[in-house]
């Protein structure tokens, strides 16, 4: 696990606090979920081409429940 | 990540030993009571070996004791068990857990026959996970990255810390930029700088690809080109960027040789100007060869003294004295000079007398008076002689009348003779030092030192010109980048949001301005709380905080932007932590930065230290303790008996578990008790009050014996 999950964590909670307006047509906790599960794709894979495939999957899926929503 | 506990087998002196940590969140501190050669330095060995392996420990790692019996393959071992994060997908969801493991590491050393020599085999390194129905072996190829995730292996030096080191962070052998670097990728690593570069950079691609697949509408035209615009100029900052940093690594590498060259200068030059010293070279035999012929020209003024009659005159004084006395009275009665016969003999000559009366021999009167005048001048002649002799005597007497002036010259020449040796002493003295002086004197060296100096400004000026220009073009292309970015959130918001695809490169451009917003607020906030957080840990470790001491030499800490750690005395002036603070602030410092930095990018990970309180006494003592404890997640303390006196109170306070380790060889010298086992270390649960069989020292005070 990436040391510093939690900082990063915050600090994704403090921009999308701070800048909302860049991301007001998105579902701002879906968002966070995401931009957190991204960050932990990073750390955790160690392989580059995985990580892009997971986070491919992992935006098509989030794309699929924030339009259904 | 937390420690559970360790155990160590044929590891040196900790042949079979079971340590087990703290995990209590309010008692977060595991005392290990160990005196010095007991063991401390081992186990903070054996954790690192069994955590990263003999890459990382390559010395011998087997007991002494067991070579000397005859053992020649000894088997070791160490177990560490752990708590950390794990991330696991569920149900399409990464998610976080808790989890803990059993990391066993095993080898064999093989020992020459001769004792001098080993060979290690190969690590064999099992992870097991704690599940429900018991441990659970982790494949083999996952093992190190989840031991990376949860400690990584260039982060040691930041939870492994050997407090009577001068601390990596800041020991002195270290050059300035050694010294960045480290701190950088300390930061770097605990910031999780790399991951979120390496994020960003994957978003953008996995964003790239995503708009290749939006339909081909004006708007995504529009945007695709704009987001090649951004892309291009991404490319460019990221790859300018790395020749920054080169640029910026060669100028911090000219500078400390400018500043090397600088002092090489300096110190030639302290040495002396030749020429200045050439000319006192001169000067120095010119007063040399002055002062060599005032000694040549009293050494004959003295030898004239010496044939002097004075010298006589003083020497016979005594003597001559009652001579000349006696002569005087004989010439106050006018014994001499009496000169007769020459008279006499001349008038006989002329035949008459003095008187008148006829002194011819033809004549009978003048032949009688001639007879009588012979026989005259006959007696005269003995006493005249006897009076001549008396009569030189007295005038040749009166050279030699005694006085004084002769010791007066000897006094006054022998005392030139002192002067001129002394000055020709003098002068050759300072004609040898000054000759030494210009001997040491390197002029080719001065020469090219000054060359060198020459070709490094002229280097740095065309450094900074070049990091001037590439600074300038990244700070455009970014500006640049800032207007196509609304650019592009304006053409993707009009995008067709039934398209999936632009729905999706809607996300990404989301989580792509997300972390690169974050990045910027690590590389600017996060960096500078950092600093705060460090000045503020430091003058509460050193006492500086409470107005003990606000006269005190050290007034404040900071991390520079390039990663420098500065500390500063009064009025701001700097203070080099190498050779300006004490071994307390040393070791403070280093802490400090370290617990700063784990504190800012709250990571939950052990603090392992090696005697931390040495050099410390009093408050500063004290209150680093304190500081420690209540900036870590969970601190393992290896402390001598000496580093306990006077903490006592705060560890009853904080110690979660405390144990003690006794090395069989210090019986009888320190140990009571005689060891059942020789050449090995035990542990007991003794906390830092007590004492029982096995750790009972012959100089304990205010200890009490443990209960069983």
């Amino acid at each position: 696990m990436s040391l510093s999950r939690k900082l990063v964590e915050t600090l994704v909670q403090e921009e999308m606090n701070q800048n909302a307006e860049n991301y007001h047509d998105l579902n701002k906790e879906k968002l966070i979920e995401l931009a957190n599960q991204a960050f932990l794709i990073q750390v955790t894979q160690v392989d580059a081409s995985s990580v892009k495939k997971s986070l491919q999957d992992k935006i098509e899926h989030f794309n699929a429940i924030m339009s259904d929503s | 990540m937390k420690l559970i506990s360790a155990k160590f087998k044929n590891v040196r002196l900790l042949r079979d030993v079971i340590i087990n940590f703290s995990t209590d969140d309010h008692k977060k501190l595991t005392v290990i009571r160990a005196e010095n050669g007991t063991g401390k330095t081992t186990a903070m060995s054996g954790l690192i070996w069994g955590l990263y392996g003999s890459e990382f420990i390559s010395e011998k790692l087997y007991p002494l004791s067991l070579a000397e019996e005859g053992q020649d393959e000894i088997p070791i071992e160490v177990q560490i068990e752990f708590e950390t994060e794990e991330a696991v997908s569920r149900q399409g969801k990464t998610v976080v857990n808790e989890k803990v493991y059993r990391l066993i590491r095993k080898c064999t050393e093989f020992v020459s026959q001769d004792r001098k020599t080993f060979k290690r085999s190969n690590d064999d390194v099992r992870l097991y996970e704690n599940t429900s129905e018991g441990f659970k072996p982790i494949i083999q190829s996952d093992i190190d990255s989840i031991i990376e995730r949860a400690l990584p292996a260039h982060l040691k030096d930041i939870y492994f810390t050997d407090g009577d080191k001068a601390l990596t962070f800041i020991e002195s052998t270290a050059t300035g930029s050694e010294k960045r670097l480290r701190v950088q990728k300390a930061i770097e690593s605990l910031l999780s700088m790399k991951d979120l570069e390496s994020l960003i950079s994957t978003l953008k691609s996995v964003k790239r690809g995503l708009l290749s697949k939006v339909d081909k509408s004006d708007y995504s035209k529009k945007l695709l080109d704009v987001e090649d615009k951004i892309q291009s100029n991404d490319d460019w900052i990221k790859s300018n960027e790395e020749e920054l940093k080169d640029f910026l690594v060669e100028k911090t590498k000219g500078e400390e040789e400018l500043a090397r060259l600088r002092k090489g200068i300096e110190e030639q030059l302290k040495l002396g100007n030749k020429a200045a010293l050439i000319n006192d070279v001169k000067k120095a035999q010119q007063q040399q060869r002055t002062s060599e012929e005032l000694k040549k020209n009293s050494i004959k003024s003295l030898c004239t003294l010496l044939n002097n009659k004075k010298l006589s005159s003083s020497l016979i004084k005594d003597k001559i004295q009652p001579a000349i006395e006696l002569l005087k009275e004989m010439k106050a009665r006018d014994n001499f000079p009496k000169q007769f016969i020459p008279v006499l003999n001349d008038i006989l000559k002329r035949e008459q007398c003095l008187c008148g009366a006829d002194l011819r021999d033809a004549s009978t009167e003048g032949a009688k008076k001639r007879d009588y005048i012979h026989g005259i001048i006959e007696d005269c002649r003995e006493v005249d002689l006897l009076n001549n002799r008396a009569s030189s005597l007295y005038f040749a007497s009166q050279d030699y009348l005694p006085d004084g002036s002769w010791n007066e010259s000897y006094d006054s020449f022998t005392q030139n003779y002192f002067n001129a040796d002394n000055a020709y002493r003098s002068s050759t003295e300072t004609l040898m030092q000054k000759q030494a002086m210009i001997d040491e004197l390197n002029d080719d060296l001065l020469i090219s030192l000054r060359d060198q100096e020459k070709i490094y400004t002229q280097k740095l000026r065309e450094v900074n010109n070049e990091i001037t220009i590439n600074q300038d073009e990244i700070t455009r292309r970014r500006e640049s980048n800032t207007l196509l970015k609304k650019d592009a959130e304006l053409y993707s918001s009009k995008l067709n949001k039934k398209n999936t695809a632009g729905g999706k490169h809607r996300l990404a451009v989301a989580l792509n301005t997300i972390y690169e917003n974050v990045f910027e607020q690590i590389k600017t906030t996060e960096l500078e709380k950092v600093s705060i957080e460090m000045n503020r840990i430091f003058l509460s470790m050193i006492g500086a905080d409470t107005g003990m001491n606000p006269k005190g030499m050290i007034r404040r800490a900071e991390l520079s932007q390039d990663f420098d750690i500065k500390v500063y005395g009064p009025n701001d002036q700097p203070l080099n932590p190498d050779t300006e603070l004490n071994g307390a602030s040393r070791r403070a410092i280093s802490l400090s930065f370290i617990l700063a930095l784990t504190k800012v990018s709250n990571v939950k990970a052990t603090n392992i230290i090696d005697t931390p309180l040495g050099m410390t006494s009093g408050l500063v003592k004290s209150s680093l303790l304190e500081n420690l404890i209540s900036e870590g997640s969970q601190v393992v303390m290896f402390l001598t008996f000496d580093e306990i006196k006077g903490v006592e109170e705060l560890l009853d306070k904080y110690a979660g578990k405390s144990v003690t380790l006794s090395f069989s060889g210090h019986y009888p010298k320190m140990l009571r008790n005689k060891p059942k086992i020789q050449g090995i270390t035990a542990i007991c649960e003794c906390s830092h009050r007590e004492f029982c069989c096995i750790c009972e020292r012959t100089d304990q005070t205010n200890l009490i014996a443990r209960r069983a």
